[in-house]
């Protein structure tokens, strides 16, 4: 009956999300030693800025992306109005909306993701991890889900503890762990380098993003170094085909 | 001013899941294809060239995640002989 198979795809479809949120979970962890000390780092320059306790946990936990909450941070520090903050951190976040497409895309025709909730917490390094996950050919939205909820967590945790023991936590940049970050996206790039055109694109969006970063803020330049970049992908690969 | 970066945020990110749900002309399916590739490359760039340490203990270290990439290692591990890598020698130099 049409009804029964109506019920029966979402039920399994919950089931098999249970074990890819966990699995989303875990795999996230490997990033908490980097996220720890750039949530603490934003914590204590959010608080020198100005910026109450709760002001700061609310930027944490209602817009929760490291580059716009330090823009914020770095922009009122110089006196900017809110509008223009508000205004530079919306485009700075625009990119998402790109991560959500390109995940929408490797989604099976039948998977519902309910993007509202699942993509909620979508961050760079989550949607690198998911899309890791979507290439091994397995569901998509519990594992973005589970990802998010990792590095939202531990965001959170880091910020709160930031903002109890700031003065007293070790200087993070001594260590070095921000370096989790770039080995992270090399480690995700590293499979996808498959053929000429994708050695030119990545080199591409790598010096166009070192290029326009002297120039704007690295925010900025990001949207238009992967826009531009995947855009010659994308011409190079037509004019291949022909 | 928060609540409004927050809210503006959270529709880039489900936004993007809306957008892409009918059907696209080809040109754009092969355009967000390539958007991985571009995207994680350009996230790369910088940490590695201007992060912290030398010059050289971030690009050995990135050479070993590298490594372990490449022979099918899991990607923590990937990550731990890079940072392993990148440590050793900032404390040798």
């Amino acid at each position: 009956m049409t009804t029964d198979e109506h019920r029966a795809s979402p039920r399994l479809a919950g089931e098999q999300s249970a074990g890819s949120v966990t699995r989303g979970f875990v795999a996230a962890l490997p990033l908490w030693p980097g996220v720890i000390p750039f949530a603490v780092a934003f914590t204590i320059a959010a608080r020198a800025t100005g910026f109450s306790a709760v002001e700061t946990q609310l930027l944490s936990l209602t817009v929760f992306a490291g580059a716009a909450q330090i823009t914020v941070v770095s922009m009122a520090a110089s006196g900017a109005a809110a509008l223009s903050i508000t205004f530079t951190a919306i485009l700075l976040n625009l990119r998402h909306l790109l991560y959500g497409m390109v995940l929408r895309r490797m989604m099976a025709p039948d998977e519902r993701p309910r993007p509202e909730i699942s993509g909620s917490m979508l961050t760079d390094e989550g949607f690198g991890l998911t899309i890791r996950h979507a290439r091994e050919g397995r569901g998509i939205s519990g594992f973005m889900l589970g990802s998010g909820l990792s590095l939202y967590v531990v965001w959170n945790l880091s910020t709160l503890t930031g903002l109890m023991f700031g003065a007293m936590l070790p200087d993070p940049e001594r260590i070095g762990l921000a370096f989790i970050f770039p080995l992270t996206f090399i480690a995700l790039l590293r499979p996808l380098m498959r053929g000429r055109i994708a050695f030119v694109t990545a080199a591409a969006a790598a010096l166009l993003m070192l290029a326009l970063s002297s120039f704007v803020s690295s925010g900025i330049a990001l949207p238009v170094a992967i826009c531009a970049a995947a855009l010659l992908g994308t011409i190079l690969e037509t004019r291949a085909g022909r | 001013m928060i609540l409004t970066i927050g809210a503006a945020t959270w529709l880039a990110r489900a936004g993007g899941f809306y957008f892409a749900r009918r059907s696209f002309p080809p040109i754009i399916d092969r355009f967000l294809s390539w958007v991985p590739v571009a995207a994680f490359a350009a996230l790369a760039a910088p940490g590695l060239i201007d992060g912290p340490g030398a010059t050289s203990s971030r690009l050995l270290g990135a050479l070993a995640t590298t490594v372990v990439v490449s022979r099918a290692g899991p990607y923590w591990a990937a990550l731990l002989a890079g940072m392993g890598v990148f440590w050793l020698l900032s404390a040798i130099v």
